[in-house]
């Protein structure tokens, strides 16, 4: 998978488990808003989220395009919806 | 007239949707009452002066906008001056090719995998990927598989002789990601 223009590929992190082990459905669970860089499109020219691959990704909770293949949910991100790396 | 500001003149047939003729009969057809507009518009144009990429004489596939009246670029009669940009989608060559450009691709959307057995006519489509069936001048390959923007795709309709011809296309701006 490989990002192009000036959008990012980044892995939404999985919500921490309750500490009570109580299960909630999926559905119910509100998404983080943080996720791992897996891929940057070429034409990104901000030279922290360039050399971001594999660091951490914060961003708004509603951005962004979900993109599912082979099982596997990927969210989109343009340059500017990235609001830091760590 | 020589075009200035980047832009090509074309000549086109505000008519080509609107009617069709048989055996020296004109009927007009449905579609000038649709409301799809990349249905009723006109998207076929003659280049009367292009430029080194499309030159005069060459047919030219247009975004319907162009052409849909009160058109920007109309200049009298069937001629209009539109913009050399992404909205030249390509060049249709006599046998029946198309050569996108101005970073446009030529493309197959994707249909969903099922677990079960579904009807072919039932089967639904994805929004957000293509595959490349002439890469025009972008990076990409043929058979490469493409992420897109949903609703990126856009569905080129036009007549030659009365036929009619269904393509997809997608601007390279609107791809997000490719598989490698």
């Amino acid at each position: 998978m490989k990002g192009t223009n000036k959008y990012v590929w980044v892995v939404r992190d999985v919500p921490k488990a309750e500490k009570a082990g109580i299960v909630i459905p999926r559905q119910g669970l509100e998404k983080p808003h943080t996720g791992t860089i897996i891929s940057i499109g070429s034409l990104v020219d901000d030279k922290d989220i360039k050399a971001g691959k594999g660091k951490k990704a914060i961003f708004h909770k509603t951005v962004g395009q979900e993109i599912i293949y082979q099982d596997a949910t990927y969210l989109i991100l343009q340059q500017h919806e990235i609001i830091g790396v760590e | 007239m020589k075009p200035v500001n980047k832009k090509i003149s074309v000549r086109v047939n505000m008519a080509q949707k609107s009617s069709l003729s048989v055996a020296g009969v004109t009927f007009k057809i449905a579609n000038l009452y649709e409301v799809n507009h990349r249905e009723k518009e006109p998207i076929l144009g003659e280049i009367v002066s292009g430029n080194r990429h499309i030159r005069q004489g060459q047919i030219g596939i247009f975004h319907h906008n162009n052409f849909s009246p009160p058109s920007p670029f109309f200049v009298y009669g069937d001629l209009f001056s539109v913009p050399f940009n992404k909205t030249v989608f390509g060049i249709l060559h006599p046998d029946g090719n198309i050569m996108p450009l101005c970073g446009n691709i030529l493309c197959e959307r994707v249909e969903k995998e099922y677990k079960v057995y579904i009807p072919p006519e039932q089967r639904e489509k994805h929004l957000d990927r293509v595959v490349v069936t002439n890469p025009g001048n972008t990076p990409y390959k043929v058979g490469q598989l493409l992420f897109t923007r949903p609703y990126a795709f856009y569905e080129i309709v036009y007549n030659i002789d009365g036929k009619e011809f269904r393509v997809h296309k997608i601007h390279e701006e609107m791809v997000v990601g490719m598989l490698e």
